[in-house]
């Protein structure tokens, strides 16, 4: 699918979490956007303005404006000790995986939990069975999840 | 039974085990899917995320950590997977008490475990 971000997808040890989410960030950018035909700077604002975007190419922005608020929330989760920045990088690559096949995932699971993996789908009725089988097959990797069609945030919030 | 009411609302003993074990009085919350705790308990259970999940509800979503521990609940020791949440005290959802049968009276404000 997005086959570009597949090289994106690839970090090496060295590479800080910031360094790592920059590059996904330049490799998600759709090239289109850049383009003289579809988008256009309106100087007064300094911002480009894009015109006639298929719809197909919406969903790239999609997947920079999500990166960018998991990255965030990984942030401070770093800092308050909370996980480690090996794991920073693995979570970012499986939001990508999910976030590329969100449209076949929702289809085919909805109302059920998934969980991404090392690059793979687990399927589950709930967190905990999703996370079960995600687990016996890859130990303790992080994992990037979501509930698809659920709404099951604590109702007592704020 | 540890189930108490307070202020009309039922509450429960919990203990949670990361690297150290707490025992707290976390509120029962029927509308809650799953379970958790606040995530500056977290940082004191010595608890590291497994993962993140993207969680919403009436009031947004966002993405929180989950956690993998040990809870002891009604009598029941699980290994389960718990959210960090932005709140202040610990909730206890569909997840844990879905492993029970009970009674509530709210007239009486009684809770009754039939079967731990």
């Amino acid at each position: 699918m997005l086959s570009y971000t597949q090289e994106a997808r690839a970090h090496t040890q060295a590479e800080s979490f910031l360094q790592y989410f920059q590059r996904l960030m330049s490799y998600t950018k759709p090239p289109i956007f850049e383009t003289p035909e579809t988008s256009y700077m309106r100087e007064s604002q300094q911002e480009y303005v894009h015109m006639d975007i298929p719809a197909s190419l919406q969903r790239y922005e999609r997947i920079r404006r999500e990166l960018g608020m998991l990255f965030n929330r990984l942030k401070t989760f770093l800092e308050k000790g909370l996980i480690d920045e090996p794991s920073i990088k693995e979570i970012l690559e499986q939001k990508i995986i999910f976030e590329e096949r969100r449209a076949e995932l929702e289809e085919k699971y909805h109302g059920k939990v998934v969980v991404v993996c090392n690059g793979e789908v687990f399927v589950g009725e709930t967190i905990d069975d999703a996370v079960a089988k995600a687990k016996a097959k890859h130990g303790n990797r992080p994992y990037y999840s979501e509930a698809l069609g659920i709404t099951d945030f604590p109702s007592v919030l704020f | 039974m540890s189930f108490f009411f307070r202020s009309g609302a039922l509450y429960s003993k919990i203990k949670i085990t990361g690297v150290v074990t707490k025992e707290y009085e976390a509120l029962v919350d029927t509308g809650a899917a799953k379970t958790g705790i606040p995530i500056n308990e977290c940082q004191k259970l010595g608890l590291r995320a497994s993962g993140i999940e993207w969680t919403e509800g009436l009031f947004g979503g966002d993405y929180l950590p989950l956690f993998e521990s040990k809870i002891e609940f009604a009598g029941k020791v699980l290994d389960k997977s718990i959210v960090g949440l932005p709140i202040h005290i610990p909730i206890i959802g569909r997840d844990l008490i879905r492993h029970l049968k009970m009674t509530l009276d709210w007239r009486m404000l009684v809770a009754n475990v039939e079967d731990p």
